[in-house]
């Protein structure tokens, strides 16, 4: 459980594009935030402004007690440990097994070669990898290849990464994507069961609003980077949800690049 | 303006002024394109006139080679241990020069890579570095090797060593700036360490085809082997330089084939092995 506090982020890209617009919200620890938001409108900016893999034009970020944005680069590692991330890609080094990628989830707490290869790491670590594919259900396929997995496992093997994280604070980037509707509902029931289990503070984003009004505590609507609306999600209905995606195709053209 | 594609007859109001037409058969080539021809041409013309490549010296060229071959046949294997002794150190050379120079290739390459280098200073002096290794031809590195440890293989070997690293160290930094950068950000948000970065996403995900270059640049550093052995710095070239000073036309050509035999060794087990390793990467 980890308090987060965003205030006034703006953040333009350096050809001009303007993706975030004074952000200010709160997230209460153990809180399950759900970012909506059209394609354009500056999630993913978010996401990877709290974790310090993009640097906010102005505003700040304080996670816990320390600011994101201010951090060097030791204490922004030492803050990173306690951030989970589930991208909407996965991003799994894909010439290693499902095994080596969750280990993977143990580099930022530990340093030193020996958890850089399956072989070396300490036993300890070995069999908590094991627990975390155990958890989403993927212990048999540990050795292999992570190439060879369907995008549905991959993103459990993505969660089982984060799981071996630990982390107090998880941001997910479209965890149901490009997954079909029924893998989709279950990987957000996987998610939301770790999110519980662990109390975790969560902040996903989402493209369905039905999964978003029934997993979200809150709802957080993006519109041109700027919030539009911060609410319960039980007080929200699907008229006021609909409006952050109206003619939001023509007046956000993107800009080639 | 937009063209629209049109099936219609009739013409277009903005497509009237303008009536379309093939484009031109012949454009006239630049200034710049026509001066660079010219030197071009120029250089050609002297080489030919400096080496007087005439067809009469062709022919009487071909008349001594015969005198060559009539006396190189049968080749003559008196010294065939010595020769496949000589081989087998040329080869070694090879092996080693190439294991060094892939392995010290490895930090040249992160540091030249633009996605990996610490500071954009250091990416453009190691570039350089590669650079400068690979313009100065093994020939001379062999010489200017010679002179620092004597004439020997040890020389040979360094000289390949600094030969690898200037074609190692420029395409491993090449295959590490493309590596897709999603699963590097995934471990930089865990909060792994630079160099857990590099070995837990960069490494893995390069090695198919660092372990390809290596083996392209071992077959190169085999050919480079047996030349740099001609100007002392161990190996088969020795013997071939020393038949061929004392006209023992037929032992050269015994250490012709074997050299032969070995290249071709080499080149074909390598291209079978990269062939595999390319194969495993893409399935
Ligand atoms: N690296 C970048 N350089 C320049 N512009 C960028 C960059 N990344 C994102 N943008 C722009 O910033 C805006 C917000 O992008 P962002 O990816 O945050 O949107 P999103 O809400 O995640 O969209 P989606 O739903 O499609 O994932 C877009 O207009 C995008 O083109
Ligand atoms: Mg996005």
């Amino acid at each position: 459980m980890l308090s987060l506090a965003v205030d006034q982020l703006s953040k333009t890209y350096p050809n001009g594009t303007v993706a975030l617009n004074r952000v200010s919200f709160r997230a209460h620890p153990g809180e399950g935030i759900v970012l909506l938001g059209a394609n354009g409108s500056g999630k993913s900016t978010l996401l990877r402004c709290m974790v310090g893999l993009e640097k906010p034009s102005s505003g700040s970020i304080r996670v816990g007690d320390a600011w994101i944005e201010t951090a060097n680069a030791n204490q922004l590692r030492l803050l990173r440990r306690q951030i989970g991330i589930v991208f909407q890609r996965f991003n799994l080094v894909s010439s290693l097994s499902t095994f080596h990628n969750v280990l993977q989830g143990a580099l930022g707490r530990s340093k030193g070669p020996r958890y850089w290869f399956p072989a070396t790491a300490p036993q300890r670590e070995r069999e908590r990898v094991m627990q975390c594919l155990e958890r989403v259900n993927l212990a048999h396929l540990a050795q292999q290849r992570v190439d060879t997995l369907s995008g549905g496992q991959q993103q459990r093997v993505a969660i089982a990464r984060m799981l071996m994280q630990d982390p107090s604070l998880l941001l997910v980037d479209e965890p149901v994507a490009s997954l079909d509707p029924k893998s989709g509902r279950e990987a957000m029931d996987l998610l939301w069961d770790i999110v519980r289990e662990r109390q975790l503070t969560v902040i996903c984003t989402l493209h369905q609003l039905d999964l978003a009004k029934d997993y979200a505590d809150r709802i957080i609507g993006l519109r041109h980077g700027a919030i539009q609306i911060d609410a319960p999600a039980h007080q929200l209905t699907d008229h006021e949800l609909s409006w952050l995606y109206e003619s939001s195709t023509l007046d956000t053209i993107e800009t080639p690049t | 303006m937009n063209h629209r594609p049109s099936t219609r007859s009739k013409p277009q109001p903005d497509s009237t002024a303008l009536p379309q037409s093939a484009p031109p058969r012949w454009h006239r080539p630049s200034p710049l394109v026509c001066i660079g021809l010219v030197i071009g041409a120029a250089f050609f013309l002297h080489g030919l006139w400096i080496s007087e490549l005439t067809p009469l010296r062709i022919l009487r060229g071909f008349s001594r080679l015969w005198n060559f071959l009539d006396q190189a046949i049968p080749p003559n294997p008196r010294r065939l241990g010595s020769v496949i002794q000589a081989t087998l150190e040329t080869f070694e050379m090879a092996l080693v020069g190439t294991v060094f120079g892939a392995i010290l290739s490895l930090p040249v390459a992160i540091l030249a890579a633009k996605n990996t280098t610490p500071h954009p200073m250091i990416f453009a002096a190691s570039r350089s570095f590669v650079t400068l290794l690979r313009v100065i031809p093994d020939l001379v590195w062999g010489l200017i090797f010679i002179i620092v440890v004597g004439l020997g293989p040890a020389a040979g070997i360094m000289a390949l060593t600094a030969d690898t690293m200037g074609f190692c160290g420029k395409f491993f930094a090449e295959r590490i700036e493309e590596i897709e950068p999603g699963p590097v950000e995934a471990l930089r948000a865990i909060g792994a360490s630079q160099i857990s970065i590099i070995f837990g996403a960069i490494f893995p995900a390069a090695l198919p085809s660092f372990v390809a270059s290596t083996l392209f640049a071992l077959e190169s550093s085999v050919r480079s082997a047996v030349v740099l052995g001609l100007v002392g710095a161990g190996g088969i070239g020795v013997e071939l330089s020393t038949s061929m000073q004392l006209l023992r036309y037929d032992e050269a050509f015994m250490v012709i084939i074997v050299i032969f035999v070995v290249v071709l060794l080499v080149e074909q087990i390598s291209s079978l092995i990269r062939r595999r390793i390319i194969g495993n990467a893409h399935g």
